[in-house]
């Protein structure tokens, strides 16, 4: 039975980045501590043939799109830490919008790309990334690609379905980006969960693909209002400003004719007018995933992964911009 | 017992091979001699060499890399990176300086110069020097940091500073540690934010600061100008300050604290002593800005499309931002020769809708 660092870890009761410090001899450990984690390997009978070595100072890539989401800004800036933990060096280039950032990144020598978004990225470097539950993407034939969460945006759907179905809607719209695999996704699950579905509507006139932004937002929900739309799912924090935004200034009042659901909470939604029901994800759950696929991938855990990656499923924050359907 | 360190130096051929996907022959190949195998193995191997952090450090590894491709896999020998030093931010606070943190590095990529985040905490900041400056270790080379903000990222700014690395601070309290800074002196926006105060009409304003190093300095500025425009003596009981750790719940209480003392108007120095006003008005069912006018200090994340768009006292990031990277990359070019610089910024009031002549109370 081989020992592993984590089991070193436990068993001398330090994190596994001290563990890795000990055996590189790098950073500063006290004294007490080295003796610990040494005391340790030589009780389990650990062996230098596990594949970790002196841990070498690379640099690693952590990154959001740009205008990210605050859910995205969240999930990197913890898979940072965690990985400056291991003394990686940690850089953070914006991608998808732009590719320029990335390339500098890769060029200053970054070996790998941890990222929040669901847009295939067609790295040379392994892209460990989140995708869609049932999303069937081809491994890219570099095989570069590391998929370390699943985002259950299906499951998401039929929450907020449910919510705005149990008060009484019907009639609900949806607002996302008019670019990326989420807004893909997102329609994808809307037209295949929608309570609508099969009364013989057409479900494309309730959604509006608009930019990520305020205007975009505004413009969307006042569209979608005329649809006759009386509930909106809207994908990103600046079109759910923007759509309250809109809906103020033609004098709407949220929720009574129209209830708006969020997509990522952030501490702001607790303070828009009113405040945003959001569907929630779990930062800290998808941080994990990305960061042990990560150092996985580095070889600097060896514990291995479980064979399919978790699946996260948004939750329901219920606030006050939704409400019960006027007849 | 030090000689029976487990330690590792070397990385073994069945890892390369096994991280590159290719047989241990073709990987013992690729290395000896990047001809003999086809150059999809070859750029596999090589970047295995890299997520390996072996690049250059397997005796034979360092010609197969080198002429493999022009460009150099892993290594990034010649390009600079310049380190983004920030303290970090513990979950669920409000991180004050993201918007700078953020127009700095798309300037920098902007500029084709690769940023490399650094997050200080002050029980790791030893590590953090080493792993910086150790490129000794493989990996790229650092030349120059931006240090935003105070507290660990501080601390780490002047052990850097020590071993000669350029630096240039931006922050909001001043210190005589030698290292080149933008002080950003907010005592001329709490000035500006008192004096749109007492112009609507307030005359109990209360004060929030964080306890930190730039707390005294924003605290004397405060009373001395409510003691010069609006005559009083700016005693604790006129002119009342709360101080509040970090965190939205210690933004709570301070905020509840500046109530019982009948105040109709708060200035508050923090982005999470903001959100707290916001969250104890809720609490109390009080209506911002007719009940309780709020004005901020600082970086408000969504300020203007929150319900009330908050007032804030705000620098111009995009400028500091700006001669930030002008600066250091000059310290960068200039070598030993660099001149020590130092600039005061003083912020704008950027007027919404969070303030307005006291109604009732």
């Amino acid at each position: 039975m081989k020992v592993t660092l984590d089991e070193v870890a436990a068993r001398a009761g330090v994190s596994l980045a001290t563990v890795s410090r000990v055996l590189g001899r790098r950073g500063a450990v006290a004294e007490s501590t080295r003796a610990k984690v040494l005391e340790a390997m030589s009780e389990l009978g650990y062996s230098r043939s596990t594949l970790l070595h002196d841990a070498p100072r690379r640099l690693v890539a952590v990154s959001a799109p740009g205008n990210p989401e605050h859910w995205q800004v969240q999930v990197c800036t913890r898979v940072a830490k965690a990985l400056q933990d291991h003394d990686l060096l940690v850089t953070r280039p914006l991608v998808e919008t732009d590719p320029e950032p990335l390339q500098t990144a890769i060029e200053a020598g970054a070996v790998a790309l941890v990222t929040t978004t669901m847009t295939s990225l067609n790295t040379e470097i392994p892209c460990i990334r989140v995708a869609e539950q049932s999303a069937t993407e081809e491994v890219s034939e570099a095989g570069t690609e590391v998929i370390a969460a699943r985002l259950d945006l299906g499951g998401g759907m039929t929450t907020a379905f449910e919510h705005l179905r149990a008060i009484g809607h019907r009639r609900i719209g949806l607002i996302c980006n008019d670019s990326g695999e989420l807004a893909v996704q997102l329609i994808r699950r809307f037209l295949a969960e929608h309570p609508a579905r099969n009364l013989g509507l057409n479900l494309e006139d309730w959604i509006s693909r608009v930019p990520k932004s305020f205007s975009g937002g505004s413009r969307a929900v006042l569209e979608l209002k005329d649809a006759t739309c009386t509930a909106v799912i809207v994908q990103s924090a600046l079109q759910l400003h923007g759509a309250l935004h809109g809906l103020r200034n033609r004098h709407l009042q949220v929720p009574r004719d129209m209830s708006v659901v969020g997509f990522g909470d952030s501490p702001t939604m607790k303070f828009t007018g009113p405040p945003a029901t959001v569907l929630g994800l779990d930062v800290e759950g998808l941080s994990n995933a990305l960061i042990d696929a990560t150092l996985q991938t580095l070889r600097i855990s060896t514990t291995g992964l479980p064979s399919v990656p978790p699946v996260f499923r948004p939750r329901l924050v219920a606030r006050t911009s939704t409400t019960a359907a006027r007849q | 017992m030090s000689e029976h360190l487990p330690e590792h130096r070397h990385v073994r051929l069945a890892e390369i091979a096994g991280t590159a996907g290719v047989s241990k022959a073709t990987a013992s190949r690729a290395l000896r001699d990047p001809e003999s195998v086809s150059a999809a193995s070859s750029a596999k191997v090589r970047q295995a060499l890299a997520i390996l952090g072996a690049a250059g450090q397997t005796p034979y590894a360092e010609s197969g890399t080198r002429e493999g491709s022009g460009a150099g896999a892993g290594s990034g020998a010649g390009s600079s990176l310049i380190a983004l030093i920030k303290p970090a931010v513990s979950a669920g606070n409000v991180d004050p300086y993201s918007r700078l943190a953020e127009i700095l590095t798309n300037r920098m990529f902007g500029l084709g110069i690769a940023v490399v985040h650094i997050e200080a905490i002050a029980e790791r900041n030893e590590a953090l020097l080493e792993t910086i400056l150790g490129s000794e270790h493989g990996g790229p080379t650092i030349s120059g940091a931006v240090v935003v903000g105070g507290g660990a990222a501080g601390v780490l700014a002047g052990m850097l500073a020590e071993r000669g690395l350029p630096l240039i601070r931006i922050s909001n309290a001043r210190h005589d540690d030698g290292i080149s800074r933008i002080y950003l002196d907010a005592t001329g926006g709490i000035e500006t934010a008192v004096a749109h105060l007492v112009h609507l009409g307030h005359k109990r304003i209360g004060l929030a600061v964080l306890r930190d190093s730039a707390a005294p300095a924003r605290i004397a500025g405060f009373r001395r100008s409510m003691a010069g425009i609006l005559h009083i003596p700016a005693t604790r009981d006129q002119a009342p300050v709360v101080e509040a750790a970090g965190g939205a719940m210690a933004g709570v209480a301070a905020a509840e604290e500046l109530l019982d003392l009948r105040c109709t108007a708060v200035i508050a120095c923090a982005p999470s002593l903001s959100f707290g006003m916001l969250e104890a008005a809720q609490r109390l069912r009080l209506d911002v800005p007719r009940d309780l006018s709020l004005l901020t200090v600082g970086d408000v994340p969504d300020a203007d499309v929150v319900q009330p768009p908050l007032s804030q006292v705000v620098y111009d990031w995009a400028t500091v931002a700006q001669s930030a990277i002008d600066e250091i990359r000059e310290m960068i070019a200039a070598g030993d020769a660099r001149v020590h610089v130092d600039y005061t910024v003083d912020p704008d009031l950027v007027l919404r809708a969070s303030a307005v002549p006291p109604q009732r109370r």
